[in-house]
């Protein structure tokens, strides 16, 4: 298949994103330099280990950051700049036209509160809807994201919900403003493979019927693989590799994805007698170079002082200096 | 005779009766769970939360008592051992955590952590002794010294881990029991713990007990794979037979919904998982464990607990469908 064509104008469209945290004794990068396209209806997914800064893109986009932390760059949606817009504005985006899930859905939602006021809150407060219809309209969409006997459900709380049926709630609450754009962020880490399965399906079969764009957040390339269409792999804050799916796992080109893929055992195929491996493991030490670069098997001497641009190399992009070295052989 | 034979082991927990005055009551989680288990073999365990596979796994050496059936270590019953002598045998059995960084003391250096069990186990040894075999079981997984010093927030998880693995070694142990040691850790580092633990075993000839969510990490670790499911067992294996065929259709359902790295695969499997919740342990079904989510369930499964029958090659089921050797 080849790489998603960037024809149409793009719904989102990221240059240059960076995040910054101030620390008492530093400043430390934790996204550094990301450009990426979302189109409509699509699913892209954002895979990286610990701290490599996957998730911190999902809380810039929504203006989410902690307060000791600062984005800079551009994040174009709807003729606006996402990053550094004022907290107004940004109340108007959020919730009503970009929607986020968390990875606990516990703690996202109120205890005190029934699931279906929870639901309504959001269309009265931003659409002004009637406490009746907005009722009526979270009864219909819980029904829509597979709660068995909706309009019993809503009148529950949410400890009556085990942990697969709030992470549904959650997905409910954030599509019911009919967002362009959801964020999920490791939206199915919790659950039980089973129930992940399903989350996954649904987040999919959304993103196709409604044309909702979706950015899904994860570790596990297996989640990728079920529910993206393509996918960028992050690497101490900045981007190693994006391709579509089926060119980033049937031909992975960064040394750090080829490794990524060999560490992951399967339910198929031979049994090797012992995975693959990348020595150490995901750090934070601040070096000009490639951030992988201490860890990479088939570095070369520039890569510990220079670090490789993120270049288009169809049907995929790529920030390794081997490409070049390849290009020049 | 086996390292470790398990008979019929049923353990529960203690809960608060109904009503304020009334007795605690037993609350049943792992139903009649049989196996044995050789020196230099891995027993995996899978299941989803709450199926019992650490309540088991805490049971096989007592941390749990067990409320009926036996756990057999070199054919003693572990039940008529006194306290003291328990806790000395414990260096034999040992176990490692999911979170490696919670299962450490904060104001300890690793050494210290990785010598404690030998104050217990092997209380005559002298300070520079302990400290010997510390530094070897360090040694072991891969930890050089200059780590003996550091305290656990000096550690990824990863190496954190590695201490959890040393601390176990430390006493010589013939079993070690694995409750998710890698589900906390980065892929990277996942592949890393999974080779240590099969070279550690090739090495030492340990017995292991690899509790696991994770289907594709028990396929790498296992011998023998035991699948769980609401405290009992509906399907046990040989490695090789259950991955080419899992016959329980829980274990085909769990099978089904483990997401590959293969785009090609996963889009085909779109819109085939079970659909349903796992029951709650309050209320267990008086039919099959699987039987609420069961897509081939009869009337008869909902009424009627089908036992777990032995089949051809060594493996057993417990379902309807299933027909048994005997």
């Amino acid at each position: 298949m080849p790489s998603t064509p960037m024809t149409a104008e793009p719904l989102l469209s990221v240059r240059g994103l960076g995040v910054r945290f101030r620390l008492p004794q530093a400043e430390v990068t934790a996204v550094d330099g990301v450009d990426f396209d979302l189109a409509r209806g699509e699913v892209l997914g954002i895979v990286g280990e610990s701290g490599s800064g996957k998730s911190q893109i999902l809380f810039a986009l929504m203006g989410l950051l902690a307060a000791n932390g600062g984005a800079s760059g551009e994040a174009r949606f709807g003729g606006r700049n996402l990053v550094g817009l004022a907290e107004g504005e940004l109340d108007r985006v959020r919730g009503s036209d970009i929607s986020i899930v968390f990875q606990d859905p516990m703690t996202a939602l109120n205890p005190f509160m029934r699931i279906g006021d929870q639901l309504a809150e959001g269309l009265i407060v931003h659409r002004g809807a009637t406490r009746r219809s907005a009722w009526a309209e979270a009864v219909a969409m819980l029904d829509r994201v597979g709660i068995p006997d909706p309009a019993a459900r809503a009148r529950a709380y949410p400890h009556q919900f085990s942990g697969g049926m709030r992470q549904r709630v959650m997905i409910a609450m954030a599509l019911l403003m009919r967002p362009a754009i959801l964020l999920a962020d490791e939206p199915t880490t919790a659950l039980d493979v089973t129930i992940q399965a399903q989350v996954l399906d649904l987040i999919a079969e959304l993103a196709r019927d409604s044309g909702t764009a979706v950015i899904l957040v994860t570790h596990d390339l297996g989640v990728v693989a079920r529910a993206c269409d393509r996918v960028m792999v992050l690497y101490g804050g900045q981007v190693m590799e994006a391709a579509d799916v089926d060119t980033l796992f049937a031909e992975p080109r960064h040394p750090y994805t080829q490794g990524l893929l060999a560490a992951m055992p399967r339910l198929g195929g031979e049994t090797a007698p012992r995975l693959g491996t990348i020595p150490g493991s995901p750090g934070s030490d601040a070096a000009p170079g490639c951030p992988f670069a201490p860890r990479c098997d088939r570095r070369l001497p520039r890569c510990t002082v220079e670090r490789p641009a993120l270049v288009d190399r169809p049907p995929r992009r790529i920030a390794c200096h081997l490409e070049a070295a390849d290009a020049a052989s | 005779m086996p390292l470790l034979e398990v008979r019929r082991l049923d353990v529960g927990y203690l809960i608060p009766g109904e009503g304020l005055f009334a007795r605690p009551r037993r609350l049943p989680i792992v139903h009649d769970v049989s196996f044995d288990l050789d020196p230099g073999r891995t027993l995996g365990i899978v299941g989803e939360s709450g199926c019992g596979k650490s309540t088991l796994g805490r049971a096989l050496l007592r941390l749990n008592p067990p409320s009926g059936g036996e756990v057999l270590w070199r054919g003693t019953d572990l039940a008529t051992v006194p306290a003291r002598a328990l806790r000395r045998q414990r260096a034999e059995f040992q176990i490692i955590f999911q979170d490696p960084l919670a299962a450490l003391d904060p104001r300890m250096t690793v050494l210290a952590s990785v010598t404690r069990p030998l104050a217990t186990f092997a209380p005559g040894l002298g300070a520079r002794a302990r400290e010997e075999r510390g530094r070897a079981a360090l040694e072991k997984v891969g930890l050089g010294s200059d780590f003996a010093g550091r305290y656990p927030h000096e550690l990824s998880g990863g190496q954190a881990q590695r201490v959890g693995i040393a601390r176990a070694l430390v006493g010589d142990p013939k079993l070690v029991i694995c409750d998710e040691p890698v589900s906390a850790l980065d892929v990277s580092v996942q592949a890393q713990v999974v080779n240590l633990l099969m070279d550690l075993q090739d090495q030492l000839d340990l017995a292991l007990v690899f509790i696991s969510h994770n289907l594709a990490v028990v396929r790498q670790m296992a011998h023998e794979v035991m699948v769980m499911c609401l405290g009992r067992v509906v399907e046990k294996a040989p490695r090789g037979a259950f991955f080419a065929a899992p016959l329980h259709p829980y274990s085909q359902a769990l099978m089904a919904a483990v997401p590959e790295p293969d785009p090609h695969r996963e889009r085909a499997r779109r819109g085939t998982a079970i659909a349903g919740e796992v029951p709650s342990v309050l209320t267990p079904p008086s039919g099959c464990v699987f039987a609420s989510r069961c897509p081939r369930a009869e009337p008869r499964c909902h009424g009627e607990r089908p036992a777990l029958r032995p089949l051809q090659g060594g493996r057993s089921a417990a379902c309807h469908f299933i027909e048994g050797t005997s």
